[in-house]
Formats: C-alpha cells, structure tokens, sequence
C-alpha cells in the first residue's frame, strides 16, 4: 500500500466537487501552499495541511487571449486572501474590463464531460455581493 | 554563467570558435528536427575548419525527439562522450554553453557542438510539442508562452500603452518568413 493514498491533485479536485477552493498550509514555513504538492517549495516540509479558502481575492495580473473562431477570453492570475497566488478567468464582465487589483470572488466552474470542476471568479460589487 | 563562487570554471576557459545556422523557415518538405540539427552542425564546423571526428562533446535541445542526444550521435556517426540534453525552455542553450563550457575544463571533452532544431514552422504548433496538461492552468486556455508573458508584463507595465511605448516592435536579423502581425493561434496547449 502506498504511504500517501490520496494525491495532492485528487484531494484538490473533491474539494472542488463540494464547492470549496482548497489550498495547503505549511506550518513549517507559516505560509499557504498553492498549487497543491507533496513538499512545501518555502521550507521542504511534507507536513502540509489542507485548508478551504474563503474564496475572495484580488486580480494581480490579467489579459485577455483571442481564438482563431470566437471571442476573446479572460486569463487572469488571482491573489487570494491567504496569501496564495493561482491562475483563473474572471466572468461575469467584458474581458477586457477586468483590471488588476479587482477584488474578486470564487465559484466553481462545474464539471462538464471529461473536464473536472475548476475554479472561476466573479467581480465583488462595492457593496460585498458577487456582480451577476 | 551564474554559479557558485568556488566552481572552479575559468572565466575564458573555452571560446566559441565555429557557428552557424540551419535553414530557416519553412525548410523543404520531410526534413526533421535530426536533419536540422546536423545541418547547423556541419556548417558549424566548416566555419571554423573542423570535422564531425573532431567532436566529441554534443549538447541539443528540441521537444520533437524523445532521445536526441542519442539520435543526433547515431545519425552523424560520432559516440561523443560527452552528451547533454538540458531543456529549461529558451535559456537551454545558455546552460549548455556553460555545461559545454565545465565540460571542457575538467577534459570530459575536446570538441562540444550545442545543436537545435525545430520543424514547427513546417508542420504547425499541434504537432511540434506533446501537449501538456496542467490541471490547475489547462482549464483556463492559455496560449503558451504568450499567455504567461503577457501576465508577467501585466503584472509590472499596468497599460498596453506604455508596452508599446516600452518595446518597439521587434525585429529578427534573420526572419524566419513569418508575418509578426499574425493573428494568434487557435488552441492553447
């Protein structure tokens, strides 16, 4: 039997399938750990503790692809609120209007076929409610 | 190269002293990334004066060839004893000057080629890297590197302005036939 019986990846993915964002928490290096791995990159530790993200963050980075056929799409890198950084699309609005330092909120992006759960972000209103 | 201190390297150790290019472009119809790679390394050589017997370092880097330090040995009929096939992407070959460069002074080689070849202009981005799947980039489609480029110069000039302000447009000395204002590919991998 192998020592580790769920992959990093697999425990990620059944996060997602319940609606959660999951990371990893590295007491070790006392920083979160994303995308989820084996050993913390900060500090070597294989101590590494699942947490569920609250879900908000901030565009750090963002632009926007275009297809041959189609629209354009978003590609934006989302810090989130505890302290890790992962890539995502922010929906809900035109590509082009998402703007670094947007505060966002995460939703999943449900399964569909042989593609698994994602996550995906919406813009967060002033008033705190994800803009629908 | 950066490295630590007491690496024991010497700075003008080794010098370049033979370079070339394969053709370029869209080259003629059933060459191989093998073919391209021997081709710049024939003509290496002639510009500098010396023959495949010479050779006894080989260093490459290409996606199209699973084993082709081996490949390249076979196909040039030389068994180098000295073969490195490093991929870090675009700096690959800034590493293997250096690597050329350890192996020369510590006398694992006499004579090292580095080679590269590509035929993805020929048969198409599709079919010129195995297509990777990252499960935590591959859902949102990015084109790659572009994509990431793109994020990363984001992160640093906030205006498409101020980018075309900062980088003229680029100009390759030798071209490789391709239209710079071609639209962006289909598909990410």
């Amino acid at each position: 039997m192998p020592e580790v019986e769920q992959s990093p990846l697999a425990v990620y993915q059944a996060h997602l399938d319940k609606g959660e964002l999951a990371y990893q928490w590295s007491a070790a290096a006392g920083r979160a750990v994303f995308y989820p791995r084996v050993v913390c990159p900060y500090s070597g530790s294989t101590a590494l503790e699942w947490r569920v993200a609250s879900g908000l963050g901030t565009v750090y980075a963002t632009t926007v692809t275009y297809p041959f056929q189609g629209d354009g799409y978003n590609i934006a890198l989302i810090d989130c609120d505890e302290g890790f950084r992962l890539m995502g699309r922010v929906e809900d609005i035109d590509p082009m209007a998402v703007k670094i330092g947007m505060r966002v909120k995460f939703r999943v992006h449900a399964a569909e076929g042989d593609e698994p759960a994602y996550p995906v972000f919406i813009p967060i209103t002033p008033a705190g409610e994800g803009a629908r | 190269m950066s490295g630590p201190d007491n690496s024991g390297l010497r700075r003008g150790g080794a010098a370049i002293v033979g370079a070339a290019e394969s053709d370029l472009g869209q080259v003629a119809d059933g060459f191989n990334v093998i073919d391209l790679m021997a081709q710049g390394i024939t003509r290496a050589l002639d510009d500098c004066g010396l023959c495949l017997k010479d050779v006894d370092g080989l260093i490459c880097a290409t996606t199209q060839s699973r084993t082709s330090g081996l490949n390249l040995s076979e196909y040039l009929g030389i068994s180098p004893a000295f073969i490195d096939t490093t991929i870090i992407g675009g700096s690959s070959f800034m590493f293997h000057v250096g690597h050329a460069l350890a192996a020369l002074q510590l006398g694992l080689c006499n004579v090292a080629v580095i080679a590269y070849g590509s035929t993805q202009r020929s048969i198409g981005r599709q079919n010129a890297s195995v297509r990777e799947i990252n499960p935590y980039e591959t859902p949102y489609r990015p084109f790659l590197p572009s994509s990431a480029y793109a994020l990363a110069a984001r992160a640093i000039c906030t205006s498409s302005a101020r980018l075309a302000n900062r980088w003229p447009r680029s100009r390759s000395p030798r071209g490789n036939g391709r239209s710079k204002t071609r639209p962006p590919g289909r598909k990410s991998r």
